[in-house]
């Protein structure tokens, strides 16, 4: 880290931040959550226009003297940074006088009222935003010595407050752990901290925490193949429903490959699906290539065969091209075709972790090829079905077909004296009760859809209602606008956030 | 007390290491082993405290010939039992000693237990910590060609493995696949065959003799005429309408309606 001078983009940034070391305190003395979520909804941008030198500076600015969190971290960000010569306070100067020119004046004047007021941090929130701010630009530079000795410090920090307000920072902050412990080679010491982590969090209802807490530790355990130890951590633990969004699909995704692996097919494509639909439309493109990668699998694990659309996106389309050679191999039951793309791509599935799963496609290759001659021959010998479905010999043939049979998967008698197959054939298929099965669920996961949205519907309005009920000399007045509220929802065009009661 | 533990455990060897061992004696010296090992401290060890791999690897060997032990003496419970005990030796603490000879042997045999009572989800699961390039030893890949032949269905190819097995302890857990892959078989002939003569069904479900095949058929409710078993399928030609199923879907549907309206 270079010293340099602090450029007129970089004081923007130091206002900014001071604005939102007030906002923290803000939010401190009047209880409201809000600023706080304001701030850390900011953090993205925040992140990105930060260097070193300006968090020396806002160190040294915003910390008193004997905090043990500014010694830490002006030992990580020297003050030596900045050059505080004068020839700053001259470019200064001439800017001001440029400016000066122009009929602002009295801007001006505020604008350097403002610059020199200094905001010191009074809250642990305010201490813990800071340390956060310093990790995230540590993990930037890749300095991740420090910044694993940061997020020790950090965690120390907040977990002995025992501050609600603090839990969205110490979700971040474990994140980050995790991650540079897994960059680093060192995921497996970590486990018992984390799970220690988790009791704690969940004792205090640290609802952010222990989201994050059990993903970290999920992907922990799947990034050694310790798939009984994940399933044993899933059925002990409650994921919690009110965690934010991103996590939420963490947690989707990892529960869908355990499942996999397991042989639960459905319920793996569920979550993986699900997954899909709540993750960002651009961006977390990794992410999102591996979830296409594994629902694609696991599809044709279930025995059906996934949609075009799922390779054609375009950012993704060709990391996907080996899974769609696959895909064609197993909807045409070639098994010979099947074994060259699995010898062909073997590493790039071993890579993505798939390579265990398509080895079970084996199975779902031949079964797919009896259905296909099922629908084509009404009878056919075990050579020509050996031939066909490229099985190595005719006698194991017999064995399959029984095998098959039984499972369901084709409808079919076998005549053993004369090596032949014969297929029943197919009645009328609305004679038997398949079509009324096939309507009940449909009908189903409508009125699920129906029932779902009618309860998110009520949420506001019996709010509205409970305010109508406090100021009764209001009533009437507030109960037409109420009306009107009701009127506007149906047509869609109220504008409800969620949680607050709107303009009454 | 370490050379009551050495005297021990060479005792303990040396008893399973025979053909026959003698079941009483073996279980006797297998628990003074563990108290005397715990004692010292050495069985699962924290990970707090440095480890001596000489201690490591000394509790390993015993607990494994505790594993080859239950095989001997056909104790399917203390087997699942052993095998949990040995395996964080080879995985948790796998980094700090070399890996042990019989590994892949202890591994390869939990894995056709849990194949041969048909428990896949944990086949699966226990495969997965298992590496590729391991993938190819005999011990372990004997397992992965019984489980591809166990799902296609081909049984004639599982007989035919079964006679060379790598190694004779894994003879227990063949017999019991055996065992169901008979059932397997059964219930399959069941279905999709209209009759079966004696002889061939004899070579099918892989029994010793007709007399048996005569008893299954009668287990199963099969007729047999002119020496052959008649499978009885069932016709679905009519199928009858489930009243109360449907009566009671219909009214959930028309509970439904009248609330949307």
């Amino acid at each position: 880290m270079e010293s340099s001078i602090l450029v007129p983009k970089d004081l923007i940034t130091i206002q900014d931040l001071k604005e939102q070391l007030l906002l923290l305190q803000k939010s401190v003395d009047e209880d409201e959550g809000r600023y706080l979520v304001r701030v850390l909804r900011k953090l993205s941008i925040t992140r990105r226009r930060i260097t070193p030198q300006i968090l020396a500076k806002f160190i040294e600015e915003s910390l008193k003297e004997e905090s043990k969190t500014r010694s830490l971290l002006v030992k990580i960000f020297p003050i030596t940074l900045i050059k505080e010569g004068k020839e700053e306070e001259e470019k200064k100067e001439m800017q001001i006088e440029i400016e000066k020119e122009e009929e602002e004046k009295e801007d001006e004047e505020k604008k350097k009222q403002q610059r020199n007021i200094i905001v010191q941090a009074k809250y642990p929130e305010e201490k813990a935003y800071l340390q956060l701010l310093s990790l995230l630009q540590l993990f930037k530079l890749k300095d991740y010595g420090n910044a694993l000795k940061l997020c020790e410090f950090s965690i120390d920090f907040i977990e002995k407050k025992n501050r609600r307000t603090l839990d969205s920072f110490l979700s971040k902050v474990f994140f980050y752990y995790s991650r540079i412990n897994e960059i680093l080679g060192h995921s497996k010491l970590i486990r018992k901290k984390l799970l220690s982590a988790y009791r704690t969090s969940t004792l205090r209802r640290d609802v952010s925490t222990q989201a994050v807490l059990i993903n970290c530790l999920l992907r922990n355990y799947l990034q050694f193949n310790l798939y009984d130890q994940g399933d044993k951590l899933i059925s002990k633990s409650q994921f919690p429903p009110n965690s934010l969004n991103s996590q939420h699909v963490r947690y989707l995704y990892y529960l869908g490959r355990i499942k996999a692996i397991q042989l639960d097919y459905t319920e793996s494509f569920r979550c993986l699906r699900e997954a899909k639909r709540k993750s960002p439309r651009a961006g977390a493109r990794g992410f999102r290539l591996s979830v296409n990668k594994f629902l694609c699998i696991v599809q044709l694990l279930t025995g059906e065969i996934p949609e075009i659309e799922l390779f054609m996106e375009k950012d993704l389309h060709k990391y996907l091209k080996p899974y769609f050679e696959l895909t064609s191999a197993v909807r045409t039951g070639n098994l010979g075709d099947f074994k060259k793309v699995v010898l062909r791509e073997a590493q790039v599935f071993k890579q993505d972790q798939t390579y265990s799963l398509i080895l079970r496609l084996r199975q779902n290759v031949i079964k797919t090829g009896l259905k296909k001659l099922n629908s084509a021959y009404s009878k056919i010998s075990f050579e020509d079905i050996s031939k066909k479905l490229q099985l190595d010999s005719s006698d194991s043939v017999e064995s399959i077909c029984s095998k098959a049979i039984f499972d369901g998967v084709i409808d079919a008698i076998i005549n053993h004296e004369e090596k032949y197959i014969k297929f029943k054939e197919m009645g009328d298929l609305y004679s038997t009760l398949i079509p009324q099965k096939a309507f009940g669920q449909r009908i189903k996961f409508c009125l699920n859809i129906h029932n779902t949205a009618v309860k998110n519907m009520r949420f506001p309005e019996e709010l509205l209602k409970e305010q109508v009920e406090i100021d009764t000399e209001d009533g009437k007045e507030q109960l037409k606008e109420l009306e009107k509220m009701s009127a506007n929802n149906e047509e869609g065009k109220g504008d409800f956030d969620q949680g607050e009661p709107g303009n009454l | 007390m370490e050379e009551q533990l050495f005297k021990l455990s060479k005792e303990f060897k040396f008893q399973v290491e025979q053909k026959q061992p003698d079941s009483i004696a073996c279980k006797k010296l297998l628990t003074k082993l563990k108290i005397a090992m715990a004692e010292e401290g050495i069985l699962f060890p924290g990970t707090d405290f440095p480890l001596d791999p000489k201690n490591i690897i000394f509790a390993r060997e015993v607990l494994e010939l505790a594993v080859i032990m239950s095989v001997k003496l056909k104790d399917m419970d203390l087997f699942e039992r052993q095998i949990s005990q040995v395996k964080p030796y080879y995985f948790d603490y796998g980094n700090e000693i070399k890996k042990s000879e019989n590994e892949l042997l202890i591994l390869g045999m939990n894995l056709l237990y849990l194949l041969s009572l048909n428990r896949i989800g944990e086949f699966h699961t226990e495969l997965e910590l298992i590496e590729f390039e391991s993938r190819s030893n005999p011990f372990i890949k004997f397992n992965l060609q019984v489980e591809e032949l166990l799902l296609d269905g081909n049984y004639l190819g599982i007989q035919t493995i079964c006679e060379k097995p790598p190694s004779d302890l894994y003879s227990v857990f063949v017999s019991r696949l055996k065992l169901s892959v008979q059932e397997l078989i059964l219930d399959c002939a069941d279905k999709s065959y209209k009759s079966l003569d004696l002889k061939t069904a004899k070579e099918f479900f892989m029994m010793g003799s007709i007399e048996e095949v005569k008893e299954i058929a009668k287990k199963n409710n099969w007729p047999i005429e002119n020496g052959k078993i008649i499978f009885e399928n069932l016709d679905e030609d009519e199928e009858k309408i489930p009243t109360n199923k449907v009566i009671r879907e219909i009214l959930d549907y028309a509970k439904e309606l009248e609330k949307i309206i």
